[in-house]
């Protein structure tokens, strides 16, 4: 018989003769996961929110009203040469009026005798810009552009949005660490109140000539797979929450398959550390 | 067999309780220690399964001198020992086959050997049709004859009682007694240690009395 064949066995023993006490770890595992799951989820779709704005976001470079054909081109060259521009479109007078009245309406423009709209360019820029303080020295080297008369954009918007993401990713990771810190320290603390049932085993277990590894091996798989358990039970949820979200409210996105196979792995190394260091510290493996 | 040379064992700062204890004890022997409670007996009996360390003198059981031991050599050695408390020590989520078969896990035993083997000692001890019974369905006599089954299961050098009959009546207590010198006859050496020298006085075996530190040998 393999000795890992034996470690689960006694592992599953234990589990069957004490299945109240292993229930009840699993369930507070699972109730720190959702927890971390949570922000995960959170952090994620702040993080998808901000990449399709960044996507999505363009500048608007208006033209002076009596620029000539060499500044125009000298600005759309700038614009080509430039790292943070992904895309540059002209748009003229025509397609300016055309763009509002499909937005506002016909009514929004019937009253006017002329265009009074300028020619401009739409640059569709590198999400990247947005890194550090890139954007507002773009925004500032264009704005400098002979013939440029001014640029339209969302800078608050974007900030704002920046400043969000930051904190829900600060607050996310001092959590995941938390509750990473917590749920192993359940286990261990779990493990620790279940050492004085177990402390005749072990000693039993030394006395007919076990080694430690044979001793405490099937402990260190009860406390991975009370991890294992307690984090696939809470993506189970927070799956089935998510669903329920999209269905009521909006439209979320849930954790791909490698992230949600890495958060249940993660559940159990926590398990086993957890259990690892109760081991360690109470009974001097 | 087992040779103890000058063994000297104190706790803490107190008077040592072992002083200068020594005594050998041959192949297929069965020897009882005599004693009052708190003499030292059980302190001897964890030296010689290395549960405790001595502060002086040495222990050599076969080929194994314990003041040069390895930590690593300590479980393998502990298999050439069979070892019965009064509190039987089973496992209480395993059953009696389960428990027998604990020792011969941890050699190595093949399944077939376990299960083999595990059915000749219930069968020794008179529990095999109570093979599926865990310790809270068992007396305690027929608790101790499943500690006794499970000392045995790898073929010890030594079985070691520690007062084997404490928690037992004394119809179980003599049945148990029998059942030791059935197993020493067979050719497992015995060491048992115990207060109760009435139940054992009438026994054709040596009998040594641990007194203030001491050992001294009564002689026929």
């Amino acid at each position: 018989m393999t000795y890992i064949f034996l470690a689960l066995r006694e592992a599953l023993r234990i589990i069957f003769h004490q299945f109240g006490a292993f229930l009840g770890s699993v369930l507070t595992i699972f109730l720190a996961m959702l927890t971390a799951g949570s922000f995960a989820i959170i952090i994620k779709n702040t993080s998808l929110t901000l990449d399709k704005f960044k996507n999505e976001a363009s500048l608007e470079i208006y033209l002076e009203s009596e620029i000539d054909s060499i500044a125009k081109e000298n600005i759309q060259d700038a614009l080509v040469a430039n790292r943070y521009v992904l895309q540059v479109k002209f748009i003229d007078k025509d397609m300016a009026l055309f763009r509002l009245r499909e937005t506002f309406g016909q009514q929004m423009v019937a009253g006017l005798k002329t265009n009074p709209l300028p020619e401009s360019y739409e640059v569709t820029l590198e999400s990247f810009v947005y890194e550090n303080s890139n954007f507002e020295e773009l925004v500032d080297s264009l704005n400098r552009l002979p013939g440029v008369e001014d640029i339209g954009y969302v800078p608050s918007a974007i900030s704002r949005l920046k400043t969000i993401f930051k904190a829900v990713a600060f607050l996310g990771i001092v959590l995941g660490l938390l509750v990473i810190l917590a749920t192993g320290f359940i286990v261990g603390n779990t493990i620790h109140v279940r050492i004085a049932e177990w402390r005749q085993t072990f000693y039993v277990m030394r006395l007919v000539g076990a080694g430690s590894g044979f001793i405490y091996t099937p402990y260190l798989l009860i406390g991975s797979l009370t991890g294992l358990l307690g984090s696939a039970l809470s993506i189970g949820i927070l799956k089935l929450g998510t669903i329920y979200f999209c269905a009521q409210v909006a439209p979320v996105s849930f954790l791909n398959l490698p992230e949600s196979v890495s958060f249940v792995v993660a559940g159990g190394l926590i398990g086993f550390a957890g259990s690892y260091i109760a081991l360690k510290k109470y009974l001097n493996v | 067999m087992l040779i103890i040379r000058n063994i000297k064992k104190s706790f803490a700062q107190s008077e040592p309780i072992l002083r200068d204890v020594s005594l050998e004890l041959g192949k297929g022997e069965m020897v009882f220690l005599v004693g009052p409670s708190g003499v030292g007996k059980s302190t001897l009996l964890r030296l010689i399964y290395l549960e405790e360390k001595p502060d002086s003198g040495e222990i050599i059981l076969g080929v194994y001198n314990f003041t040069r031991i390895k930590k690593k050599q300590v479980p393998v050695m502990r298999r050439q020992l069979g070892v019965i408390f009064q509190d039987f020590k089973l496992i209480a989520e395993r059953t009696a086959r389960e428990n027998v078969a604990l020792a011969m896990e941890v050699a190595g035993k093949s399944k077939r050997e376990i299960s083999q083997r595990g059915a000749e000692l219930l069968r020794l001890v008179g529990l095999l049709h109570r093979k599926n019974n865990y310790p809270d369905q068992l007396s305690g006599g027929e608790c101790q004859r499943v500690a006794i089954a499970r000392a045995l299961a790898n073929e010890p050098l030594l079985l070691l009682a520690d007062e084997p009959t404490g928690n037992l009546d004394s119809d179980n207590s003599q049945s148990l007694l029998e059942l030791l010198e059935k197993i020493n006859i067979q050719g497992c050496s015995i060491l048992m240690a115990t207060h109760n020298i009435d139940s054992i006085s009438d026994m054709p075996y040596r009998k040594l009395y641990l007194d203030n530190g001491i050992i001294r040998e009564e002689k026929n």
